[in-house]
C-alpha cells in the first residue's frame, strides 16, 4: 500500500448513502461488508484492513488474508466492554470514564491485542448519542494516529487483553426497552438516557412504557427523593404529576419522567393526568409491590 | 448534492434526517464539520433535538453558542 492510499471501504452501502457518495467522489472503491463474514478471501486487496464502526464478524480467512493485520476501532474500553452498543452499556452501568480502543482483530469478537486506547468522560447529562459521538471523535483521532504509524512502517504495540476481565455485550442483550421499576432511581435515569439517541433512532433500546392506549417512549428523567409518607407506594406508581412530568416511585426513591412521548408527541401534564386517571391504583405497567409494602409496613 | 452530482435545494426549515438529506453517519459528520468550521463544541446532549435537524435550527444553535461564549 502506498502512503496515503486508501484501498477501499467495506460497509453496508444501502444504509450509508452519504459515505458511498463521499467515497465515489474520492474514487475510493466501496464493497458490501456482508460477504466478509464468510468469504475465503477478502474482496479488497491490501496489506491492512481497517474496521471502523462495524458490526461484521470477520471470518478467519478474511483476517489472515491481510499480511499486515486487521485492526478495529472499538468504541469502548477492553476487555471490560466488548461487543455491541457498549457506549450505551457504559452509561447504564454508571461509568464515569470510558475509552475508545484500537485493537488487532482475531476470531473472537474484540478480543485481539490492544494497540492504543484513549479515555473520555461520560457526564451525568450525556445521552446515548452524545457518548457515541464522543467515542467516535476520540476514536477517529486515535485510529488516524495508528494508520499514520502503519504508513511510516512503525511497529505497532501489542498489549494482550486480560480475558479474565472480558465482558461481551450482544445486540440481543440491549433490545428490551421496558423500564424496570425495581431498579433504583440512578439506574432508571441512566437506562433512559442511554436509550436517548435523539434526533436519531437508537440502535438498541429506547426506554418504554407500554400503556393500553399505546407505547410511551421516555427520553429524559431525573432522580428525585420522595417523602417518607410516599415511600410505601409500590414501585411504578405515579405519585404526582407536575408541569415537568409525572413522578414515579421505584426502589429507593422516584424518578420524574421529564421527556416522554407517544407516537412522537410530547406528553404534557394534562395527558399524564389523563393517563394516571385511566390506570388502576396509579400503577404503570411493571408496577410491583415494594419490600416495605409486602412486609406490611 | 444529488446522486447525479447536481446541487439539491434544501429549505431552511427542512428536516435533514426525515427527508433523507443526511443519514446517521452524515449527520454526525455534519455536526463535526460545523464544530470545526465555527471552532466550538456542539453538545448534543444539551440541545433541543427539534432544532438540531434543520439548517435554520442549527444556525440558531450556533448563534446562541457564539453569543454565550
Amino acid at each position: 500500500m502506498q502512503r496515503g492510499c486508501l484501498a477501499g471501504i467495506h460497509t453496508a452501502p444501502a444504509r450509508q448513502p452519504q459515505l458511498l457518495r463521499v467515497a465515489q467522489q474520492a474514487n475510493v472503491s466501496v464493497a458490501d461488508a456482508a460477504p466478509l463474514r464468510k468469504a475465503a478471501t477478502a474482496h479488497i486487496p491490501g496489506d491492512w484492513l481497517v474496521s471502523i464502526n462495524s458490526a461484521v464478524i470477520l471470518s478467519p480467512e478474511t483476517i489472515s488474508a491481510y499480511p499486515g493485520g486487521v485492526i478495529n476501532l472499538h468504541n469502548g474500553p477492553l476487555p471490560e466492554y466488548a461487543g455491541r452498543h457498549v457506549t450505551q452499556w457504559g452509561i447504564r452501568n454508571g461509568e464515569k470514564v470510558f475509552a475508545a480502543t484500537v485493537h488487532y482483530v482475531e476470531a473472537d469478537v474484540d478480543a485481539g491485542d490492544i494497540i492504543a486506547a484513549e479515555p473520555f468522560e461520560i457526564r451525568p447529562e450525556d445521552t446515548g448519542l452524545s457518548v457515541f459521538n464522543k467515542s467516535f471523535k476520540v476514536g477517529t483521532k486515535l485510529i488516524l494516529t495508528v494508520i499514520d504509524d502503519i504508513l511510516v512502517g512503525r511497529k505497532l504495540p501489542r498489549n494482550p487483553q486480560d480475558l479474565s476481565k472480558r465482558k461481551l455485550f450482544r445486540h440481543s442483550d440491549a433490545l428490551d426497552g421496558r423500564i424496570n421499576w425495581k431498579w433504583n432511581p440512578r439506574q432508571i435515569v441512566d437506562f433512559i438516557r442511554a436509550g436517548n439517541y435523539l434526533p436519531l433512532r437508537s440502535p438498541s433500546h429506547t426506554a418504554t412504557i407500554d400503556l393500553s392506549r399505546g407505547r410511551v417512549e421516555v427520553f429524559r428523567a431525573v432522580a428525585e427523593e420522595v417523602s417518607a409518607s410516599r415511600q410505601h407506594h409500590s414501585y411504578g406508581t405515579i405519585v404526582d404529576v407536575a408541569a415537568s412530568g409525572p413522578l414515579v416511585t421505584c426502589c429507593g426513591g422516584a424518578v420524574r419522567l421529564t421527556d416522554a412521548r407517544c407516537e412522537g408527541r410530547v406528553l404534557d401534564r394534562d395527558k399524564w393526568i389523563a393517563i394516571r386517571a385511566s390506570i388502576a391504583s396509579d400503577g404503570l405497567p411493571g408496577r410491583c409491590v415494594s419490600r416495605l409494602e409486602s412486609d406490611g409496613a | 448534492m444529488a446522486d447525479d452530482g447536481a446541487m439539491e435545494q434544501i429549505a431552511d426549515g427542512q428536516d435533514l434526517l426525515t427527508t433523507g438529506v443526511l443519514d446517521s453517519f452524515g449527520y454526525l459528520d455534519f455536526i463535526g464539520a460545523l464544530e470545526e468550521a465555527f471552532g466550538m463544541e456542539i453538545d448534543i446532549a444539551k440541545l433541543d433535538e427539534a432544532r438540531m435537524v434543520s439548517i435554520v435550527g442549527l444556525a440558531s444553535i450556533l448563534y446562541e453558542l457564539r453569543t454565550l461564549s
